[in-house]
């Protein structure tokens, strides 16, 4: 019993011996490359379906290989379907078409297709096509889909030397057929009709679920009038791009709608095409809108904040400039320089309305405290824009700095030697040093806080370790580092990174030990040269 | 100098193919000429004049036929199967038709003379 197969003659379906199948489909195969005529090829089917039919074989009925022997018999050798003798190359050169490669096909085809086209190994295409989908949230998926459905699947082994831009002759047919390759059908098809009604379905509700969102997003807006909040710099602009905003969204989902539509009813006709057309113009002017606002209201927002900002001078009493140790807060704002100065003043560059620094001296010590210093800038009903405030302590040289949060800079005299000098950083605090020389540099840090004096020439080194400590030095000569004993759960370890050091041995934990980096479960110690 | 490649009985063979070629064309004319028919109608009709055409050699032969406007089809149900192609002489064809009438005459005056 030999094996039975199906094949569709003139869209009437048979079932039909495999050796008889692959033989009728070679026969076919050349009468469409000798006649180069697609017409033909299908009133040759019809009549197939005739002489069948006289053999007693309706639809449905099963072909063997005596029919296909006797058909071929009938209608004689493909050559007699040849007006000349030779045949097949369209004005001299070979056609070279686009088809959906079925025989090598992963989903549909495409890019095994597109790889055959080109001469490329169909691997590369989908790996194209997967790292594409990875960055295109799903859009290369949905024109994948598209390009499965408007390009059309390889039907004949002429096609596929169509696909190859080889000449479509008899030897060429021959090799391809004696290769055995077998053409799938009807099976492609209807997997192809099942997966555009899923994707359908699928975009159907991405559509759904876009539309949904961007009504409450509207509405809520609208609600609490503050659609100006989003976009602050100007009310008009604001307006027209959160209009173009919900406006491109809506063409988006017209579009997926279109789509949608599509692969449903699975015909493409002109008018989609121009709608299709219609709404990925409108939709990119709405994005060009979008964008030319939101450039254009930035701009116009930090316009309007550098004229709102005011420098104000402060002269800090005299006594000031008895101060060695400064113990400051510079939360919420953005940043702060302390400068070694003859000068004694406290310079504010922030919006209106901000709080002034309090600052208190008791002898050698003064407490500044900056919070608040910038003022939110406010528009509509609450949004805050930018602490926008710079903050410059003109004063002595100072023995000691103790950062109780925020970030902060102290700055020496180029050239200047401070024989110590004691860091103190509170937990999550920042401090660098910059120029000038220190003798002897003691820097005691909290957990989280952040340390560096690279840009400052230190000789000796004492510094102190906490959990998520991050400390830089830049050469020094001898270095003591107190790393903490417990480790932390998190896993965050405390960390110093030293340029140089000149001394053959380090202290680490109270021992001497031969200057090296370390990597314990608590903290690590860089030393780069 | 000559050489014989092939026989004679070969030889003649292809003669007749490229004298049976332009006859061929007149006879379909002359089949469709009368009612609209049938492909295989007009195979039969043509073997029934003992002309022997293989079923192959008709097909492209109505194709050029039709596209140089000789000819003209129409489908038409049938009882089993597809509907069919039915091919009926136009005006031109039927002009056509009567000149290669003209000038086979013409041909058979020639070969009585020689």
């Amino acid at each position: 019993m030999n094996e039975i197969t199906r094949i569709h003659l003139a869209k009437v379906p048979y079932n039909i011996e495999i050796e008889a199948k692959k033989q009728l489909q070679k026969y076919i195969d050349a009468i469409s490359v000798y006649s180069g005529d697609q017409e033909l090829a299908q009133d040759v089917e019809s009549r197939m379906v005739e002489l069948l039919a006289e053999r007693k074989i309706a639809a449905e009925g099963t072909i063997t290989l005596n029919d296909v022997q006797a058909i071929q018999a009938q209608l004689g050798e493909p050559e007699a379907f040849s007006e000349e003798e030779v045949i097949v190359e369209e004005n001299g050169k070979p056609a070279h078409r686009l088809f959906r490669d079925t025989t090598q096909a992963w989903l549909g085809g495409v890019a095994a297709g597109i790889g055959r086209y080109f001469g490329v190994n169909p691997l590369w295409i989908r790996l194209a096509f997967i790292v594409l989908a990875l960055f295109s949230f799903g859009t290369i998926v949905l024109i994948y889909v598209v390009l499965w459905l408007i390009i059309p699947p390889i039907k004949t082994v002429a096609d596929i030397l169509q696909l190859e831009g080889r000449a479509t002759t008899i030897t060429a047919i021959h090799a391809l057929n004696e290769a055995g390759t077998e053409i799938p059908t009807g099976r492609d098809r209807r997997i192809a009709r099942g997966a555009s009604i899923v994707a359908g379905v699928g975009i159907s509700l991405w559509a759904l679920g876009l539309l949904a969102l961007i009504i409450v997003v509207s509405a809520v807006a609208v609600a609490h009038h503050n659609i100006a909040d989003f976009l602050p710099g100007n009310q008009t602009i604001s307006v027209l791009v959160c209009l173009a905003f919900v406006v491109g969204v809506l063409l988006f989902v017209l579009l997926l709608a279109l789509i949608a539509y599509f692969l449903f009813s699975w015909r493409w006709t002109k008018r989609l095409w121009i709608a299709g057309l219609v709404v990925i113009v409108l939709g990119l002017a709405a994005v060009g809108i979008v964008v030319t606002g939101r450039i254009t209201d930035n701009a116009a927002l930090q316009q309007r904040l550098d004229s709102l900002t005011r420098t104000t001078t402060t002269s800090l009493p005299t006594s000031f400039r008895g101060v060695t140790n400064v113990s400051i807060n510079t939360e919420g704002v953005d940043q702060v320089t302390y400068v070694v100065s003859n000068r004694a003043q406290i310079t504010v560059s922030a919006l209106p309305g901000g709080r002034t620094p309090k600052v208190s001296i008791n002898g050698a010590s003064a407490s500044i405290q900056l919070n608040e210093t910038g003022a939110a800038y406010r528009i509509g009903s609450n949004s805050a824009v930018g602490h926008q405030a710079t903050v410059t302590i003109y004063g002595p040289a100072l023995q000691g700095v103790t950062v109780e949060g925020g970030v902060f800079t102290y700055e020496l005299i180029d050239g200047s030697v401070a024989p110590t000098f004691t860091a103190h950083v509170h937990p999550g605090a920042q401090l660098s040093i910059e120029g000038g020389n220190i003798e002897s540099l003691t820097a005691v840090l909290g957990s989280t806080a952040a340390f560096d004096a690279t840009s400052a020439t230190v000789h000796a080194a004492t510094v102190s370790l906490d959990t998520g400590t991050n400390a830089l030095l830049g050469n020094i000569s001898s270095l003591v580092v107190t790393a903490p004993d417990a480790c932390p759960v998190d896993g965050s370890l405390a960390s110093i990174e030293v340029g140089g050091v000149n001394d053959s041995h380090v202290t680490y934990n109270d021992k001497q030990i031969a200057k090296q980096s370390i990597t314990n479960a608590c903290a690590e110690l860089t030393i780069d040269n | 100098m000559t050489e014989q490649t092939i026989s004679s009985e070969q030889y003649a063979e292809n003669v007749a193919v490229q004298l049976r070629k332009g006859f061929l064309v007149y006879c379909v004319l002359r089949v469709c000429s009368k009612e609209a028919v049938y492909t295989s109608d007009i195979i039969t009709k043509l073997r029934q004049a003992e002309l022997v055409v293989v079923e192959g050699t008709i097909y492209p032969l109505l194709s050029r036929l039709q596209k140089d406007g000789l000819l003209a089809h129409e489908w038409q149900e049938s009882e089993q199967g597809p509907p069919r192609k039915y091919y009926r002489i136009t005006p031109y064809g039927e002009e056509v038709m009567h000149h290669v009438s003209r000038n086979i005459t013409k041909l058979t005056t020639t070969l009585k003379k020689l």
